[in-house]
């Protein structure tokens, strides 16, 4: 019967820990999302991919593109650009680490710098937009 | 509104799995409905991938016709054996039953919420799996580019469960939306609350269990990780469901609880790295066991267990000795390497961090809390039903942290931060389930 007690009083304390954990567990992560909503929410919507969206299909049937940007990719920042970029143009495969290919995929803060990068290598604007985004040709090599 | 019919889909395939293995002798009706959700879900995307295999491109046609051929044959092998029919157990629900659903979806909420803040999910999302579920779908005949060196950034030597089940709700629409993976992360916190709920509930009998995911889920470290759209839940979840299968075995003696448990493991081993560790870890675990315990039906436990697990891991074996990338280098010996040698740098932070991640205020205590239960049960925390849990999960925490010490290819502090909770992640479910039947169990 001691026994028997002695096990109920430890699930009972067991449970109103839990319980008390939940109630506490539950406020805290509500009320602190919630009030992260309305300042974070712009944030979700500023997914670096949105920016190379629009050209995929002029890239269709590419495997490979290069991609050219003014910034460091040991950066996380510059980095997940990439990755983003690479999530959004998939199936078409962005080299960060080589021009020689026929589009090159430019994200330069400074646009000058991207000019004179085209300039060098010989290539021609094909499209841009207004978040920065290049996309780049050069006719004489082939895919 | 139109992913709710590949969800419907494969939950009728599910449930349809459970019924023919466990020859109509299926559990309460909320646990058969989470089991039929995760391996109903794991099974869709077994069978999408076998569109890559066949056509070397997805064939959204052939994914759906061979969900409803496959459908169909099981509904028809159960017709002739007069056990098609859901009615008897759908009577069994009760009002507690209502509840235990209702209050299961609302700790989902702090999940749904950090999703809907991050609808691209986080950077593994968007950097890794779906990446490769947009590869699946927009890469027709070069779907196999994903495997491609350039992106060695991308996780690509990782098994790829998770995108496949991205990519059969896409097939019912036309356009990779990233509605479909927040969907799916919200709906893994759903069934893997389910589960837990369910599996303790069969066990126990009691209806206050719901606490116990309850406690889990909205914990805000454990919401973030959920709504982050990686694998690891998924993981956790088919970990979770293996061991608690193997609980019912034990109690039931019902070998078809080890047909589940040996598709759910396949399932386990196509999800992530760390999910083909703890499919050899649990695999050789059970068998052990199987054979120490059960020498009446060791013979055919053993066939079934393992003829299901093999089935599943049909694509795992696939993946591996066909498409995946061989010249990735991600493991590199600190024992042998004389470039990356072991230090005791590495160690010291290594056990630093560890230590104080686990007891830190963001946990708020999830992991302490199982651990003293643990200690209280004593000798129940080891009995029969319960057995696999210890060994599993001490198993795969020496397997992973050796694997975080021992492999020196990564800078041990960005691994660490980067991916220790992730790992920890995986074992947190199963860790909770086994605490509360050692102290619950008659």
């Amino acid at each position: 019967m001691q026994e028997l007690n002695n096990k109920q009083i430890i699930r009972f304390v067991f449970i109103a820990i839990v319980g008390a954990l939940t109630a506490f567990n539950g406020f805290q992560s509500t009320t602190k999302l919630v009030s992260l909503y309305p300042r974070q929410h712009p944030k979700s919507a500023a997914f670096a991919g949105k920016k190379f969206e629009g050209i995929q299909k002029i890239l269709a049937g590419n495997k490979y593109i290069a991609y050219y940007t003014d910034q460091n990719l040991d950066n996380p920042g510059p980095l997940m650009e990439l990755q983003q970029a690479q999530y959004t143009l998939a199936p078409v495969i962005l080299d960060p680490d080589s021009l020689d290919h026929r589009f090159i995929l430019i994200n330069c803060v400074d646009v000058s710098k991207a000019i004179a990068r085209m300039k060098e290598i010989g290539a021609k604007p094909l499209t841009a937009n207004n978040m920065g985004i290049i996309l780049a040709e050069r006719p004489q090599v082939t895919p | 509104m139109i992913y709710l019919l590949p969800l419907t889909i494969s939950l009728i395939l599910g449930l349809l799995i459970i019924k023919t293995a466990l020859n109509n002798k299926v559990p309460g009706a909320l646990l058969t409905f989470f089991l039929s959700g995760i391996i109903g879900l794991g099974s869709s995307a077994i069978l999408t991938f076998s569109s890559f295999v066949i056509f070397n491109q997805l064939s959204a046609v052939w994914v759906i016709a061979l969900h409803l051929g496959i459908i169909t044959a099981l509904g028809w092998y159960l017709k002739q054996k007069n056990q098609l029919c859901s009615l008897p157990l759908l009577k069994t629900l009760t009002w507690q039953d209502g509840a235990a659903f209702t209050i299961l979806a609302a700790i989902c909420i702090p999940t749904i919420i950090h999703a809907s803040l991050y609808p691209y999910g986080g950077w593994d999302a968007w950097g890794t799996w779906n990446m490769k579920a947009r590869f699946l779908f927009l890469g027709g005949t070069s779907w196999s580019n994903m495997f491609d060196p350039m992106l060695w950034r991308d996780q690509i030597n990782y098994p790829f469960l998770l995108p496949l089940m991205h990519v059969w709700l896409w097939c019912f629409g036309s356009a990779p939306t990233p509605l479909v993976p927040l969907i799916m992360t919200c709906l893994i916190t759903f069934l893997s609350a389910g589960v837990l709920f369910g599996i303790l509930k069969e066990i126990t009998g009691k209806f206050y269990m719901v606490l116990i995911p309850a406690c889990l889920f909205t914990n805000l470290a454990v919401a973030i990780q959920a709504s982050s759209q990686y694998s690891d839940l998924l993981v956790a979840t088919f970990l979770l469901t293996a061991l608690g299968l193997f609980a019912l075995f034990n109690l039931t003696k019902n070998a078809g609880y080890l047909i589940l448990m040996g598709a759910t493991l396949g399932m386990m081993g196509f999800t992530k790295a760390e999910g083909m560790g703890l499919l050899a870890i649990t695999g050789i675990a059970s068998s052990i066991l199987i054979m120490t315990t059960f020498k009446d039906i060791c013979k055919n436990a053993l066939i079934k267990l393992w003829s299901a697990t093999i089935a599943a891991a049909i694509p795992l074996l696939l993946f591996v000795f066909i498409y995946a990338p061989r010249k990735v280098v991600v493991f590199k010996n600190g024992l042998t390497a004389p470039d990356h040698p072991l230090t005791w740098d590495r160690f010291s932070y290594f056990m630093s961090f560890m230590g104080h991640d686990l007891i830190n205020n963001r946990w708020q205590g999830l992991w302490i809390l199982p651990v003293i239960a643990l200690m209280v049960a004593g000798r129940k925390s080891l009995n029969q039903t319960v057995r696999l849990f210890p060994v599993v999960l001490l198993a795969n925490i020496c397997f992973s942290l050796s694997m975080f010490y021992i492999n020196t290819h990564y800078d041990i502090v960005w691994w660490m931060n980067t991916s220790f909770e992730r790992v920890a992640l995986d074992i947190l479910p199963a860790l909770f389930c086994w605490a509360t039947l050692a102290l619950f169990q008659e």
